[in-house]
């Protein structure tokens, strides 16, 4: 056959058909066709089994979140070092974290952590390895000014320093209601380039470094001010409950300025009032106050002319205040804007519920001899304070989401006192069956916050009461009688059930068994019948 | 042999020959792994019930389906697909006109339970009677599409079909 | 854990059995070897289904159990299939 023209198989009519024909150098090469479509066959069924097997394993697998987490890093140009000050989430490996740009010397085991150190020479850039996005880059923002004309709407640019700027490293956030402006999208930033069509209130930002470059004010007022100006902070925290608000205790506020690369701790402040601290506000400076407390509560920034909510309370979380403009914003960013040269008069107000209030007037009268607040920390750990008011000491033994663990023991004397535990609001599930132990037996529910605030009206027998808050949980234990005691708390459902709600998902897994066998057995059924 | 298992041999040949147009016998058996007499007994009886043709050429003859399949009818395929009237059935294709008793002797039934079946088979137009002297003789109505039938549509087995999925799988 | 896990990790534990049975009985009636390594097979990934799904509710077996030996699964089924290929 050498030489002949390649033809398919099939049109060889006296060749028997059960072959396949395949043509080489010197001929046709025959192939039994069965023993073809049993290798067919064979792989078919290999690859199917493959499959299956890549999909069990990978349903085990854990992928990591897409969603970017917020780290923020801080630059200390003496030790070239950046330390993480904050995580928001505590499940971040440090292999996440790629650098873009830069030799860092980087942790590479473990999960970030706040107070984690980077060491650095030169600019870096890291990113968010699973999608890409820039977490920290110390490239300098660029120096621009800008010319606002109200009038026609316009924003241009007066002067910049970096040429190689392009547009679309520029964006704009809106900070009160809506805004509008129309950014260039090509080229790069040059003196007497306009920004058109702006109204409201915004911010521009230099994406790569995160940082304002300006803010805007386009609405009605007529002035013409595009500069930033200066301004001091001064305060006071209260606490609100209801229409009462009365001094706030145990609340310690910190003001400090974050500058571009550092830390300053200005003032330390333990009492309840930031008085007559006053702290000069740069331009574009962002200074934060952080917040201590023992309790949880709603944390309200006012001033004259109204109240603006910012966040849960949470312990050492930081809140931003920058001084731009006239007028007072807060915005979702958790930033407050205050008055230029006038300062800001800042009062934090943090809303308590009626529980705390009683417990803290039995703090007050005694009955309550000592209390301890457990939250769930920044860096993932579950962080307790101890406070004594009445010689009754409290040690904690284990705390872990569903079980707390505790010795009490009296320096004093040996009568009954009550005890207070503030917990997170997720640590114990209100649809769990919670057990409370005294000693090791379970003890029973007080009947009110009054008779749990009695520990001697039921005589040898120690009694609880939860109160749920909206932020957290408040559980009073009366203890008749002091020697030391252990007091677990623990909720029945504890580690076993995960978060779909475990009874639901148990009953969801029978269901789809079932459903699956029926599909299985009947397909083999109705496979019988055809 | 069995009926069945001489059945499902059938069913075997009836496939390959299908599938393959013009085989020989000595390649059939060969496939099959038997001995070619007993191949040949096979295709003797299929072509006998007209399932099968023969073209004879020098040397060998080469065998190949007969004709159209012909239209299933479910409910003698229903019938049959049960264990005791498909071996009344079979039974009956080897035997031409038995008697109630002869049947009685090859197939383990209760005389009544024997009756019954027969009955229905009457009905769905499979079995006819004839009636002669004394004794009725029990006949199958139409040998050729029965056959048919009965290679044709084998019903499903669980088992064998897994077994299948796996008995290929080989280096070999 | 979520639904799509649930579903799944039941489905191969139901279809796995169910195949294991099948195997089983297959191998009874036509005692092939190559059957046995098929059913051996089956009860691997029944195994590996059931424990998936207590691994659903109790994180301990996920971790202690599952995680690391998954692979170990994978491979044990890969080896008998190989052997039953080489089977004849």
């Amino acid at each position: 056959m050498k030489g002949a023209v390649k033809t398919p198989y099939f049109l060889f009519e006296d060749l028997p058909r059960s072959y396949l024909y395949i043509k080489i150098q010197t001929g046709y090469q025959r192939f039994k066709l069965k023993k073809v479509k049993k290798m067919i066959k064979k792989l078919t069924i290999i690859g199917l089994i493959l499959t299956l097997l890549l999909s069990t394993s990978s349903s085990v697998t854990q992928g990591s979140t897409d969603v970017t987490p917020t780290i923020t890093f801080l630059m200390d140009d003496e030790q070239n070092t950046l330390t993480v000050t904050y995580v928001s989430q505590p499940d971040i490996p440090w292999t996440d974290i790629e650098v873009a740009e830069g030799l860092p010397s980087m942790p590479f085991i473990g999960n970030v952590t706040v107070g984690d150190i980077i060491h650095c020479h030169g600019p870096i850039i890291l990113r968010y390895a699973p999608n890409g996005e820039i977490l920290y880059s110390s490239e300098f923002t660029p120096d621009i000014t800008f010319k606002q004309n109200n009038e026609e709407n316009k924003l241009i640019v007066k002067e910049i320093y970096q040429m190689n700027t392009p547009w679309s490293n520029i964006t704009s956030i809106g900070l009160a209601g809506s805004y509008t402006c129309h950014i260039p999208t090509f080229g790069f930033v040059r003196a007497g380039d306009v920004i058109t069509d702006c109204s409201g209130v915004f911010s521009l930002k230099y994406v790569p470094t995160g940082k304002i470059i300006g803010t805007f004010d386009f609405t009605d007022s007529g002035e013409e001010t595009s500069e930033v100006g200066y301004g001091w902070v001064y305060g006071k925290v209260l606490l609100k409950s209801g229409d009462t608000t009365y001094p706030g205790k145990d609340v310690t506020v910190f003001v400090n300025e974050i500058n571009e690369n550092s830390v300053n701790q200005i003032n330390e402040d333990s009492s309840s009032e930031i008085q007559a601290h006053k702290t000069l506000l740069q331009k574009d400076t962002n200074n934060a106050i952080q917040i201590q407390s023992i309790q949880s509560g709603r944390v309200t920034f006012t001033n004259e002319n109204g109240e603006y909510n910012i966040s849960n309370l949470k312990i050492g979380t930081y809140y931003m205040i920058r001084v731009v403009k006239n007028k007072i914003y807060s915005s979702s960013e958790k930033f407050i804007i205050g008055k230029e040269n006038e300062g800001i008069e800042v009062n934090l107000v943090i809303e308590i519920s009626d529980t705390r209030l009683q417990v803290d007037r039995s703090i007050e009268s005694g009955d309550i001899g000592g209390e301890i607040n457990i939250q769930f920390g920044n860096n993932s750990q579950y962080e307790h304070e101890i406070t004594i008011y009445d010689g009754i000491n409290i040690r904690p033994v284990e705390i872990t989401r569903g079980k707390i663990s505790l010795i009490v023991s009296s320096n004093e004397s040996s009568v009954g006192k009550t005890i207070a535990i503030t917990v997170d609001k997720d640590m114990f599930n209100t649809a769990e069956n919670i057990v409370v132990e005294y000693d090791g037996e379970a003890i029973s529910m007080a009947e009110n916050i009054s008779d749990v605030l009695n520990p001697n009206n039921d005589g040898l027998h120690a009694e609880y009461l939860f109160t749920y808050g909206a932020n957290a949980t408040e559980i009073l234990i009366s203890i008749p009688h002091f020697s030391e005691h252990e007091i677990t708390i623990f909720s029945l459902a504890g580690e076993a059930i995960e978060t779909l709600g475990g009874v639901t998902a148990v009953l969801l897994y029978i269901t789809i068994c079932v459903v699956a066998a029926v599909f299985f057995i009947g397909a083999i059924f109705i496979r019988r019948r055809l | 042999m069995d009926d069945i298992l001489e059945l499902n041999t059938r069913r075997k040949i009836y496939n390959i020959v299908a599938k393959n147009p013009g085989l020989h016998l000595s390649r059939i058996a060969e496939i099959l792994n038997m001995r070619i007499s007993l191949a040949e007994y096979h295709l003797v009886y299929l072509e006998k019930n007209q399932v099968v043709v023969t073209v004879k050429e020098p040397g060998y003859s080469r065998y190949y389906i007969k004709g159209e399949v012909g239209t299933e009818n479910k409910k003698i395929l229903a019938l049959l697909r049960q264990e005791i009237p498909l071996k009344i059935v079979l039974f009956l294709l080897n035997n031409i006109n038995s008697q109630h008793r002869d049947i009685l002797k090859n197939i383990d039934v209760a005389p009544s339970t024997l009756s019954y079946h027969l009955r229905k088979l009457m009905k769905n137009g499979i079995v006819a009677v004839q009636t002669y002297g004394e004794g009725k003789g029990y006949s199958i109505v139409n040998r050729e599409i029965i056959v048919r039938l009965l290679l044709k549509y084998k019903p499903y087995n669980l088992f064998e079909s897994f077994k299948d999925v796996w008995v290929d799988l080989t280096v070999d | 854990m979520d639904i799509t896990t649930i579903v799944i990790d039941a489905c191969i534990t139901i279809f796995s059995l169910g195949l294991l049975i099948v195997s089983l009985f297959s191998y009874r009636k036509y005692k092939n070897t190559k059957l046995l390594f098929v059913s051996l097979i089956f009860l691997v990934f029944f195994v590996k289904g059931i424990l998936l799904s207590v691994g659903l509710f109790y994180k301990q077996i996920s971790d202690i159990i599952l995680n690391p030996y998954t692979e170990l699964f994978d491979l044990v089924i890969l080896v008998m299939l190989f052997m039953a290929t080489l089977k004849r």
